[in-house]
């Protein structure tokens, strides 16, 4: 069976960034920012330093906590039928993004800040998209209480999908009642069914956020996977290389493995690339430049070395609207990351550096990611598919239409039909846009409404955590 | 130095195509339809038909004509300044062609294309420093038929200094087309190989006569010759990707040792033009995953047998340069890039390769620019990855004020020229195809291809008239 892959470093390379990523650990160190990790750190024998709430991490901690991550980790959806596993020969999970501030029309060019109601639309939208495989809250609401927005978001994100939603938790004291609302979705405990997910970001360079990161320990703790999300910028947070950005992001990934898997060793926990590239004149965030797809490439590849499953960002553009470069952009970093081996994929929908949601461009994304699925599977290379009695057959200058191997590979699959590309003639469209069609078909899906439906009586339930949880805190 | 590759066949896959493609040229056989080509393969030792114009081709006669395939091939422009070499270091890319069609980014409507638009756009790759060589674009639809190929070729060598490459389909085009190139550069095309061909075969398993034996005469001349099979899957190529590959690699080799054999030593290159059929409508569609395939198995057994190689392509079935362009060209030009390929067929076509326009051209540039960066070998070492740096920075500090990010921030970061970067409030009003479409017009604006010599011009309206009065006769 063939499938292809991108190799960017060859093995002396990767020794020599394995070695790199080493030495910045041990000799540089990092900030984890809270007294527990630095507790967990010191037992396990790691050099800390109790006021700075620094500590270096020696690899051979390192090693010991790589080798308790599981390598098959199941995400599961509030529906169990759209739940899905990162693991060897199973195909790649495309996620959305997020998590933006703006709604753009492509129809209109009009953008605007994004609503409770827009949220309800993304989401359900994300539903009815067949190639979408599980969910990110992609827009924040400006019209949410903010003091349970994460909550508020969560709630739609799993009502109005069945899919699994991945989120952020930024404080600790919203654990417990995430938790028990997860579980209220779930009908179970999150250690059995884990219809949810978080990233937790570092900060660039080489820091843990205090409060996500204590949210973030006691949320493994309770059976939630947890993506790791560095994210150093190119000239910025990260060194003007490559190269050195990626170090940053593998000695940051790798301090969080550790400490996830020292406070709750054998908890699901995932490499995720968001390292990028800052636009000099503005210091603005670059996510569609091909540094971020080598950036992707290679921490990808230094995941996998270490045996992690990855989370590749991907699918992303700096383009303002749904346009040539948001097409160019998202399907060569996109297409880097498949290649790579990633087993997820951030996708769909975003534009202007993840910060504004486009329907239009989360349907046409669709198209992007069919393509990619049908590139990066694996084919066989034998008799079955060289076809040579056909080829003997039909001979020279005869015609393989009415073949019966033709009919019969058309309706397996060898040939990948966009839903919404236009490949017909010209004629054909009398002018309508390819943003028209994507747009209308998003309207279709969007009043199709399909998720499976919450019961009232769990809907009721979740509405009282999250009251209890505002009346707790306020 | 690290760079990204793409791998794809296994050595035994490679080794089981190589079998299946002799398989085919053995058992099958092709069609070379010219009994010039017939004398060359039986003299070669391949079993032929006389009556069929047909040869079974063994590995004892193949090997042999592969061995004297340049590994190196120069591109020679009108000037010399644009001169670039094939299987150098840089992975060239040209313009695409020929397509019928004139398309106005801004409102949507689409002419049949004309000289003077033919003129226009050769001037725009001409001056666009992405581009690296010329096919004609446009096809020229105000000019008569027959005149249409060396009024094309005019055309070219008056509105560029680059390199040029078309396909000739008659042995009688062959001098005066090489008249034109060999007037405008002033020496002859074996010293200055200023003009290639494409040598399309016809699938499944044939050569088209006339062009065939154009292109006995023109690698006798010293120009390059780009075979280009083009079987489709499902309709004039089987079922499968792999068996579709598996066509083009038998047409691709039987092509190469017709040329050797003519001429050994000649420059020959492997093409892929292998697509894929709508299976509704028997079309063309010139983009997808599967053409992808096709471009990562054929470059992938090109280089088997060590033959240079030229992709395809940027193109679309996209009816404007809109989203699906980016990503449909994204994805088959990334891998072309990625598996090795030593040139690529880029920017300016769309709609199944009908169509051209303006900003086609100028955002298919931002994205070779973008491709080349990803292509790029980079050095792993302390000083690349900044490690001084990452340390003299160290935990929440900051690397703007780095020397480093100063030194490193143009060679590190590539920069489009048009692909949008900065603010929403910056672009809002400029669409991308607009701002394409002007950066086009500024680029027009300020470029003028130096002009021919005046001799030049009079020999090349005296090939034409000449050509002309004859068809007349």
């Amino acid at each position: 069976m063939a499938r292809a892959r991108v190799r960017y470093l060859s093995n002396e390379d990767r020794q020599f960034v394995h070695e790199q990523t080493m030495r910045v650990l041990e000799e540089i160190g990092i900030a984890f920012n809270t007294e527990k990790a630095i507790d967990l750190l010191e037992r396990a024998g790691a050099p800390v330093d109790r006021e700075t709430l620094r500590a270096r991490v020696p690899r051979e901690l390192v090693e010991s906590c790589l080798a308790t991550v599981p390598r098959r980790i199941l995400l599961a959806g509030r529906d169990p039928r759209h739940d899905r596993y990162l693991d060897d020969g199973e195909p790649i999970v495309f996620s959305t993004d997020g998590t933006a501030t703006y709604m753009y029309d492509d129809v209109t060019g009009r953008r605007w800040e994004g609503t409770e109601s827009d949220l309800r639309d993304v989401i359900r939208l994300f539903e009815g998209l067949d190639e979408v495989d599980m969910n990110w809250c992609s827009i924040c609401p400006r019209d949410v209480d903010p003091v349970t927005s994460g909550l508020r978001m969560a709630a739609i994100g799993l009502t109005e999908s069945g899919k699994h939603l991945q989120d952020e938790v930024r404080h600790p004291q919203q654990v417990p009642a995430f938790v028990e609302m997860l579980e209220t979705f779930a009908g179970a405990s999150l250690h059995e069914r884990p219809i949810y997910s978080v990233t937790n970001c570092t900060i660039a360079p080489l820091q843990h956020d205090r409060e996500m990161t204590e949210a973030g320990i006691e949320l493994a703790r309770a059976g939630v996977p947890i993506f790791v999300l560095p994210m150093p910028l190119m000239g910025t947070t990260g060194p003007m290389s490559v190269l050195g950005t990626c170090i940053v992001n593998m000695a940051e990934l790798l301090s969080a493995v550790v400490l996830f898997q020292l406070a709750a060793p054998g908890c699901a926990l995932v490499s995720g690339v968001g390292s990028a590239a800052a636009e000099m004149r503005s210091g603005l965030y670059l996510c569609g430049a091909p540094e971020v797809g080598l950036i992707n490439m290679i921490c990808i590849e230094m995941s996998r070395f270490y045996g992690l499953r990855t989370m590749g960002s991907a699918i992303s553009t700096d383009a303002k609207a749904s346009n040539l470069q948001a097409g160019a952009e998202g399907m060569m970093s996109g297409l880097a990351s498949a290649l790579a081996g990633a087993e997820c994929i951030l996708a769909f929908g975003l534009l202007d550096g993840a910060q504004a949601v486009s329907l239009v461009k989360a349907v046409l994304d669709c198209d992007t990611v069919g393509a990619i699925r049908r590139f990066v599977r694996d084919d066989p290379i034998d008799a079955s598919t060289a076809l040579i009695d056909d080829i003997r057959e039909v001979g020279i200058g005869g015609h393989y239409l009415k073949a019966k191997s033709t009919r019969r590979f058309v309706h397996s699959g060898e040939l990948w039909s966009p839903a919404v590309w236009q490949r017909a003639p010209f004629e054909a469209y009398a002018g309508r846009s390819l943003v028209e069609d994507a747009a209308a078909r998003a309207r279709e899906i969007i009043a199709a409404n399909s998720a499976t439906p919450v019961e009232d009586a769990v809907l009721s339930r979740v509405e009282r955590v999250i009251a209890a949880y505002r009346a707790a805190v306020v | 130095m690290a760079k990204a590759r793409i791998s794809y066949l296994s050595d035994d896959e490679k080794q089981f195509v190589h079998e299946k493609t002799l398989q085919v040229l053995s058992e099958v056989g092709v069609a070379y339809n010219t009994p010039k080509a017939i004398d060359l393969l039986e003299a070669a030792g391949a079993r032929v038909d006389r009556e069929t114009l047909t040869a079974k081709l063994t590995w004892d006669v193949i090997e042999p004509a592969l061995k004297t395939v340049p590994g190196q091939v120069l591109l020679a422009g009108r000037d010399p300044a644009h001169d670039v070499v094939l299987g150098g270091e840089r992975f060239l890319c040209t313009s695409d062609g020929m397509t019928t069609y004139w398309y106005d980014d801004l409102t949507g409507e689409r002419r049949a294309g004309t000289s003077d638009d033919l003129a226009q756009i050769t001037r725009l790759c001409d001056a666009m420093p992405e581009i690296d060589y010329l096919w004609p674009t446009l096809q020229t639809g105000d000019v008569e038929g027959e005149l249409m190929p060396l009024a094309m070729q005019a055309i070219m060598v008056r509105n560029s200094l680059k390199h040029v490459q078309d396909e000739v389909r008659t042995p009688e085009m062959v001098g005066p087309i090489l008249e034109i190139y060999e007037a405008a550069c002033g020496a002859p095309l074996t010293e200055r190989p200023y003009f290639s061909v494409t040598n399309c075969t016809i699938a499944p398993l044939q050569h088209d006569q006339e062009m065939t034996e154009a292109g006995l005469l023109l690698c006798k001349r010293g120009v390059p010759i780009f075979v280009l099979p083009m079987p489709q899957v499902g309709t004039t190529g089987p079922g499968t990707v792999l068996s579709d590959c598996i066509v083009n690699m038998a047409e691709l080799l039987s092509g190469i040792v017709l040329f050797q054999l003519t001429n050994p030593g000649c420059a020959t290159i492997s093409g892929i033009g292998a697509g894929v059929a709508d299976m509704r409508t028997g079309g063309y569609i010139s983009a997808g995953p599967e053409v992808g395939l096709i471009n990562m198995i054929c470059v992938e057994m090109s280089r088997f047998y060590g033959l240079l190689t030229q992709a395809t392509g940027m193109s679309s079935d996209a009816k404007a340069a809109n989203f699906q362009c980016g990503s449909e060209g994204g994805m088959t030009a990334l891998v072309a890039a990625l598996i090795g390929s030593d040139s690529l067929i880029a920017a300016g076509g769309f709609d199944g390769v009908q169509q051209s326009s303006l900003a086609k051209i100028v955002l298919d540039c931002d994205q070779i620019g973008a491709l080349r960066r990803y292509r790029r070998s980079d050095a792993v070492d302390e000083a690349h990855a900044l490690i001084d740096d990452i340390k003299a920075v160290g935990i929440g500090g900051h690397f703007l004020g780095r020397k480093s990010t100063r030194s490193f921030a143009h060679s590190e970061v590539w920069r489009p020229e048009v692909f949008q970067r900065g603010t929403f409030e910056e672009f809002k009003d400029t669409p991308l195809v607009e701002q394409a479409v002007e950066r086009a017009r500024e680029v027009l604006a300020g470029y003028e291809p130096a002009p021919l010599s005046d001799d030049a011009e009079r020999h090349i309206d005296a090939v034409i008239a000449g050509y002309a009065a004859g068809l007349k006769a």
